[in-house]
């Protein structure tokens, strides 16, 4: 059983989505348009994605073990064409830390297997530490736009870079390899 | 299908079929004799005056899914039920004269690239209603394949006949 | 199967076809086994129950597809493909005439038990005189058990023709006849 689950994104979740798009870290990281957008046009524009705008956009729900909600995911920018799309996340604050990268790979594993999308465009302001590292960051962007946003108060800088099945193959084995090696670390250290 | 309907002839083309998009213009091209939704659609010169003609929609802004192509002066191309998930279409074809007939095989070559090419799609299929002679051969040339008989699939000359699913894959 | 939503409006029944000569209670009566009467749903109550449904069931059920389609977008292709869906018992079973062959319907269902599609295709062949059946299933399915017992058979196979869960499927298609 995954860690993280994905669900279409439903009325029912607008607002809880609705209080992450006004959240202090959101709007810094992603976008401050919950700050200068009223309650009914945030919602409106939920209602509109869910019910209408499946060509342009997609949203989903991240759901943790129990079915709660743990965050969102959306697609935008989708180039069906293409089989290419630019994957957003917003994790809520109490579940950041535990559920990041289970959120990240679900909805990566979703876009994949069932919208058959094969690349992904990934967009992290620099600052933005959350989900990726800024060694991380460095090394795997593609492209260093300055002047890209500015949210609360400041400009930001974007990092972009793409994702093909390969590339999360090739890093989840990477992953997947440092977990054994450190429990190898931890099995040989206990027995002395 | 009637008695009087002339074969394809295979004839060799010195210059490929050229399509383009649809324009206002065009929609004389989109009603015509030939069976409704056919892969390959031709005029059948022994359909009865007073049977319906068939038709395709033009484009229109509560249908964005559907890619029309025409051969001008000739002849549409229509993808439709177009799923990009799967990465599909169902092509139909409309040929508004015996003179466009004869593009026939140039015409399907050319709808078959520019779903490949152009519109990224993996697979493309159709129906095909059985009986006149030279179908096969112009649509194996093409690099389609029969893959379905569906019997009674569409009512014809006051009966039920049969329809086959003509389709391709392109590999990955 | 998973109850439904209480906010659903009151089902509509439609004259039954059942299985044998039991009374006409009212629809989704006491005795969950022996529907007596196929409940036509709204669009939007269809979509719901596709979706509430166990997923390896209503993946290509008459073309749609409750995990890439949410509610609304399951809504509207069902309005626009004029797709009948019907709850009996606890199945989900759909249908649509073919615009070119008013006598032929498109059927599918979410059990692997005929009966429920069986009642259909009585229903379908009492009152809108339908006498050629055709369903199209994705490889593997669940259901094929019933549509074999329905005296659907083989009659092609759509190469590729579905993308699931990260590879393309092919598609089996079935025929069967009643005579009116």
């Amino acid at each position: 059983m995954p860690l993280v689950t994905l669900r279409h994104f439903t009325e029912d979740d607008i607002p809880v989505r609705t209080a992450l798009l006004r959240e202090a870290r959101f709007q810094a990281n992603l976008n401050d348009l919950g700050v200068v957008t009223s309650d009914e046009a945030l919602v409106a524009r939920q209602r509109k994605a869910i019910a209408e705008e499946h060509d342009v956009k997609r949203h989903f729900t991240l759901c943790g073990p129990g079915g709660a909600i743990v965050g969102f995911a959306w697609i935008s920018s989708i180039d069906w064409r293409s089989q290419c799309c630019e994957l957003s996340f917003g994790v809520l604050p109490r579940f950041r830390g535990a559920f990041g990268a289970a959120a990240v790979a679900a909805a990566h594993a979703h876009i994949r297997a069932e919208l058959n999308m094969r690349v992904v465009v990934n967009q992290v302001l620099e600052h933005n530490t959350m989900l990726v590292s800024a060694g991380e960051l460095a090394e795997r962007r593609a492209v260093r736009c300055p002047w890209d946003s500015y949210t609360v108060g400041e400009w930001r800088t974007a990092c972009y870079w793409t994702d093909s099945e390969d590339d999360v193959r090739r890093r989840q084995s990477s992953i997947d390899r440092r977990r054994r090696e450190i429990a190898d670390r931890i099995r040989s250290g206990g027995r002395t | 299908m009637t008695t009087a309907t002339p074969a394809i002839t295979d004839t060799v083309h010195e210059t490929p079929v050229r399509l383009r998009g649809y324009r206002a213009a065009d929609m004389p091209l989109l009603t015509g004799s030939w069976l409704p939704g056919e892969l390959l659609g031709l005029p059948d010169p022994g359909r009865p005056p007073f049977a319906d003609l068939a038709s395709v929609p033009p484009p229109a802004a509560d249908r964005p899914g559907d890619e029309l192509y025409v051969l001008p002066g000739g002849a549409f191309v229509r993808f439709t039920e177009v799923d990009w998930v799967h990465r599909r279409a169902r092509l139909e074809t409309g040929f508004t004269t015996e003179a466009a007939a004869a593009h026939a095989p140039g015409l399907l070559t050319a709808a078959l690239d520019r779903a490949r090419g152009t519109l990224g799609l993996r697979r493309v299929h159709g129906w095909v209603t059985p009986g006149r002679p030279g179908t096969e051969e112009v649509l194996r040339a093409a690099g389609l394949a029969r893959e379905a008989e569906v019997p009674h699939a569409l009512w014809l000359d006051g009966r039920p006949v049969g329809r086959q699913i003509w389709g391709m894959c392109s590999d990955d | 199967m998973t109850e439904t939503t209480t906010a659903v409006p009151a089902p509509r029944a439609v004259p039954a076809a059942a299985p044998t000569g039991e009374d006409t209670g009212p629809a989704g009566g006491s005795d969950p086994q022996t529907p007596t009467a196929p409940e036509l749903l709204t669009p939007e109550e269809a979509a719901r129950a596709l979706t509430d449904a166990p997923v390896r069931l209503t993946r290509g059920f008459l073309g749609l597809d409750p995990v890439t389609q949410n509610t609304a977008l399951l809504a509207r292709h069902i309005g626009d493909r004029e797709i009948q869906v019907l709850r009996y018992g606890e199945a989900l079973l759909g249908y649509t005439v073919n615009p070119l062959q008013p006598r032929q319907a498109h059927v599918a269902t979410t059990s692997a038990d005929p009966a429920p599609l069986d009642a259909l295709l009585g229903f379908l062949a009492d009152y809108q005189r339908a006498t050629s059946f055709v369903a199209e299933v994705p490889e593997g399915t669940p259901v094929l058990p019933a549509l074999e017992s329905c005296g659907f058979t083989p009659c092609g196979v759509l190469p590729g023709h579905l993308f699931h869960s990260g590879r393309y499927r092919e598609v089996l298609v079935l025929h069967t006849d009643r005579e009116g």
